[in-house]
């Protein structure tokens, strides 16, 4: 266990219901009526996250009754500990990050998902004889979150302990660029099209495919979940099945927001990301053997207690509500 | 030759203003040392007089004056001060080093005392100023004067609250021989005019037997009393005084007692 | 040492080119993802002078911010040190622990108590700073020459008279070698914070380059790391000027001693 790891195993908790001791003043109301909510992002404002602007832009949250505040975040940004301490009602995760919070005592629910297939995985060069993940060669190198969950996923279930060599990944596709045999953690809402801006071929290699496969922009509300949750997740498919539409109007918020993606980028992952949307079930659907199947992963890895079970973190749409 | 005037030493007007110097059974015994430093220590020091503490150096004397000065408490014994009890500032301590502080004028440094109990009395330090012969180095830094110059701000800070009791660690031990001796004047006039009781402490025989009323040897382990001599003649004297054969017969009877 | 303002300028200057013509030099030879050179560089800083001048702005404010209250803390928990043993025996052991809490490891937290961007920053660059001060302030105000302290005493000196007219000169020095630390650290600690706790509202050094380097726009990367060098540029500066002022008068070695 890293530090850091260990650190928030043992203080995490204390330190969460402090902040929520100090923090947990009613929201202020909004500027429209309605239930307001605050929507906390895991990452920078990006396509990713389209169909939630749409929500706003296009009405849908207003329309369901909904006051909605994106707030953006940024790396590691603590959406589900914002969401335990009163400070966001909505907090967008992954299915392996929620599970892994709840097992430390964070009270979040999984309703609803974007990505059906984890937009991570790994980025070779078009040329690369390296056609799936499975074909790395002994010797190889990556660039990868070393100590992250997809790392300690990919060695031990690979066998690549002392076979492949990990190297820390600075966020940058810079020294991809500058070597043909470069393999790198990626998500296909991200480097791969980057990289394609600068004029390489690329390959992506779905972790799904592998069997790493969590739910991506995953809906986390409070548990027990609020007695909104059915109508905003309702209004979240609608946003979201406007968006795949037309993504325009959303796009053109988050270039604003996010002046660093240029036209060309945004377009390229919103078209790439379609695929990891739908998925098998659909957009948005959730399933608790999935979740199931991830705590059993994570159990697997030790980053999970043995026997950890995972559908009890998620609930199908439509439940009554206690 | 001043030696060999009538002695009638000091300003007894003044004296009865200063107060006499009685250690009493004196003891200091630093904390796990084996041997008391000072053990049963009696001795007398007049007030309104001039005595000057000799011995070899490491021998204790510097500590005697900082237990007169109450700057150490002693193990046992007491140090009285017969006489009028002292006010504020009744107390001054010229130390070998100036100690003087670095961010203050010459000025600021000598009102320091004054300005420590809440006093400002600009013409105090004016006519400390001019005591030491600084009033042309007023504005200056520390760091622009010579080590003499230093010294006669120490004294003239020392001199500021018109202490009734002085009290000198060999005040002229860190300089050199010509400085010293214009020192030797400016401070023995400078004493001479305030009549206070003066406590110095020197390894130099000769600089004693020059400034002081009465000489008094220290050494050994416990510090013991090992010759006390008094000076006869009007202070403050020239410094051709230590030639005078009394001066010298004095020096030598007082260093066979070192 | 020497120092006409001539040779004071012409050094630096002198090895700038040098630097500037290497660094061309290299830059050439690899491509601009990994290195660009000194010319697409300025292109950059031209081109989106206004985001560069805003985020350093907010970065310069967070690290001003984080070192004034780095520096407050340290100072006062070092005046307290000085009067109370006990508080020293207490608190010095954690003080020294949290100077070496990695802020990476700590800014989820951070954002979850004080909310995302500059308070993270402000936070950061106070954590760092604060230790430097803290040591100088705790080395400068027991430092003092005993002798001093004497005199003090003698003349029946307050412990604050004493703290005001004798420890908090004399410890200046030591303060002003703590501040230039702690300044050049406090830029650092906050971009650190940026980089860790934004979200890129409001924008800041620390956000342009996580940005810009995830997005492979090497030329902002260097912008915004030579906007940040010359804030700890400014910053450090800052305190020499203000040391010279204080106290270059009196302490030798400090401005106006090498003259």
């Amino acid at each position: 266990m890293t530090f850091s790891e260990r650190f928030s195993t043992m203080w995490a908790p204390v330190l969460f219901s402090l902040a929520a001791v100090g923090c947990s003043g009613a929201p202020a109301p909004g500027p429209s009526a309605g239930q307001p909510i605050r929507l906390a992002l895991n990452w920078l404002p990006e396509p990713e996250f389209g169909g939630f602007y749409e929500g706003v832009l296009g009405g849908h949250y207003e329309r369901a009754g909904f006051a909605v505040e994106i707030i953006p975040g940024g790396p590691g940004a603590p959406t589900l500990e914002l969401l335990a301490s009163g400070q966001a009602e909505v907090a967008i995760s992954a299915g392996d990050d929620l599970l892994v919070k709840r097992s430390r005592g964070v009270q979040a629910l999984g309703v609803w998902a974007a990505f059906q297939n984890t937009p991570m995985g790994l980025m070779v060069h078009a040329e690369s004889p390296v056609l799936r993940i499975e074909d790395v060669p002994a010797g190889a190198e990556i660039a990868i979150e070393v100590g992250g969950p997809f790392q300690t996923f990919l060695w031990a279930r690979q066998g690549w302990e002392g076979k492949v060599k990990a190297l820390p990944a600075a966020g940058s596709v810079g020294p991809f660029l500058a070597d043909p045999a470069r393999i790198q953690q990626a998500y296909i809402t991200s480097e791969p099209c980057v990289a394609r801006g600068k004029g390489a071929e690329v390959r992506f290699l779905g972790a799904g495919e592998v069997g790493w496969n969590p739910y991506g922009t995953l809906v986390a509300v409070a548990d027990p979940a609020p007695a909104w949750t059915d109508d905003f997740v309702a209004a979240t498919q609608a946003a979201w099945e406007a968006y795949m539409a037309d993504p325009a109007r959303a796009n053109a918020e988050i270039a604003r927001k996010n002046p660093e993606l240029s036209a060309e980028i945004l377009s390229c992952v919103t078209e790439a990301q379609r695929p990891f949307l739908v998925g098998e079930d659909g957009l948005g659907a959730l399933r608790p053997e999935r979740f199931d199947a991830m705590a059993s992963t994570l159990s697997s890895l030790g980053l999970l207690p043995p026997g950890a079970t995972g559908a009890a973190a998620m609930r199908p749409r439509g439940a009554a509500q206690p | 030759m001043s030696v060999e005037r009538t002695p009638s030493v000091g300003q007894p007007d003044r004296a009865a203003t200063a107060p006499a110097v009685r250690f009493v059974g004196l003891g200091l015994r630093w904390a796990g040392a084996a041997a008391p430093l000072i053990d049963g220590l009696d001795l007398e020091l007049p007030a309104g007089r001039v005595s000057a503490l000799v011995g070899a150096s490491g021998c204790g004397k510097s500590t005697l004056l900082r237990l007169a000065a109450g700057l150490l408490a002693p193990s046992a014994g007491e140090v009285r001060l017969e006489g009028p009890p002292l006010g504020p500032g009744g107390r001054a301590f010229v130390f070998q080093s100036p100690n003087l502080l670095a961010w203050r004028t010459v000025e600021d440094n000598v009102s320091l005392p004054l300005q420590l109990q809440g006093r400002s009395e600009p013409a105090a330090v004016e006519a400390a100023l001019s005591a030491v012969g600084l009033l042309g180095a007023r504005a200056l830094l520390p760091r622009a004067l010579s080590g003499g110059m230093r010294m006669r701000v120490s004294l003239a800070r020392a001199l500021v609250t018109r202490p009734s009791l002085l009290l000198l660690d060999e005040p002229f031990g860190a300089l050199d021989a010509i400085t010293r001796r214009s020192l030797h004047g400016v401070f023995a006039a400078a004493w001479a005019e305030r009549g206070a009781t003066v406590l110095m402490v020197t390894h130099d025989i000769e600089e004693a037997v020059l400034l002081a009323d009465r000489v008094v040897v220290l050494g050994g382990q416990p510090l013991s009393v090992r010759a006390v001599r008094d000076i006869p003649g009007d202070r403050p004297r020239p410094d051709s005084a230590r030639y005078a054969p009394a001066a010298i017969e004095a020096v030598r009877a007082l260093e066979a007692a070192l | 040492m020497s120092g006409t303002p001539a040779r004071s300028m012409a050094l630096p200057a002198a090895v700038a080119v040098g630097v500037l013509v290497a660094w061309a030099g290299l830059a050439s030879r690899l491509p601009e993802v990994l290195l660009p050179g000194p010319i697409s560089v300025a292109h950059a800083v031209v081109d989106r002078w206004e985001l560069l001048g805003r985020s350093a702005l907010s970065t310069a404010g967070s690290a001003g911010l984080g070192l004034l209250i780095g520096s407050a803390v340290g100072l006062g928990l070092g005046v307290g040190f000085l009067w109370s043993r006990a508080l020293e025996l207490a608190v010095y052991p954690y003080a020294l622990l949290l100077q070496t809490l990695p802020v990476v490891a700590v800014a989820p937290l951070l954002v979850v108590w004080l909310g995302y961007g500059a308070p993270v920053a402000v936070a950061s660059a106070a954590l760092v700073s604060f230790f430097p001060m803290l040591t100088a302030a705790h080395v400068g105000l027991l430092g003092v020459d005993p002798e001093q302290v004497e005199l003090f005493r003698l003349y029946g000196a307050s412990r604050l008279q004493e703290l005001r007219w004798l420890r908090a000169p004399s410890a200046l020095p030591a303060v002003f070698a703590g501040l230039r630390t702690a300044a050049g650290l406090s830029v650092i600690g906050a971009i650190v914070g940026e980089f860790v706790g934004s979200n890129g509202e409001p924008p800041s050094l620390g956000y342009l380059v996580l940005r810009s380097a995830r997005s492979a726009d090497t030329a902002l990367t260097f912008a915004a790391v030579i906007a940040a060098a010359c804030l700890a540029g400014v910053v450090y500066w800052a305190a020499r000027t203000a040391e010279a002022r204080l106290i270059g008068p009196w302490h030798p070695g400090q401005g106006g001693g090498r003259a």
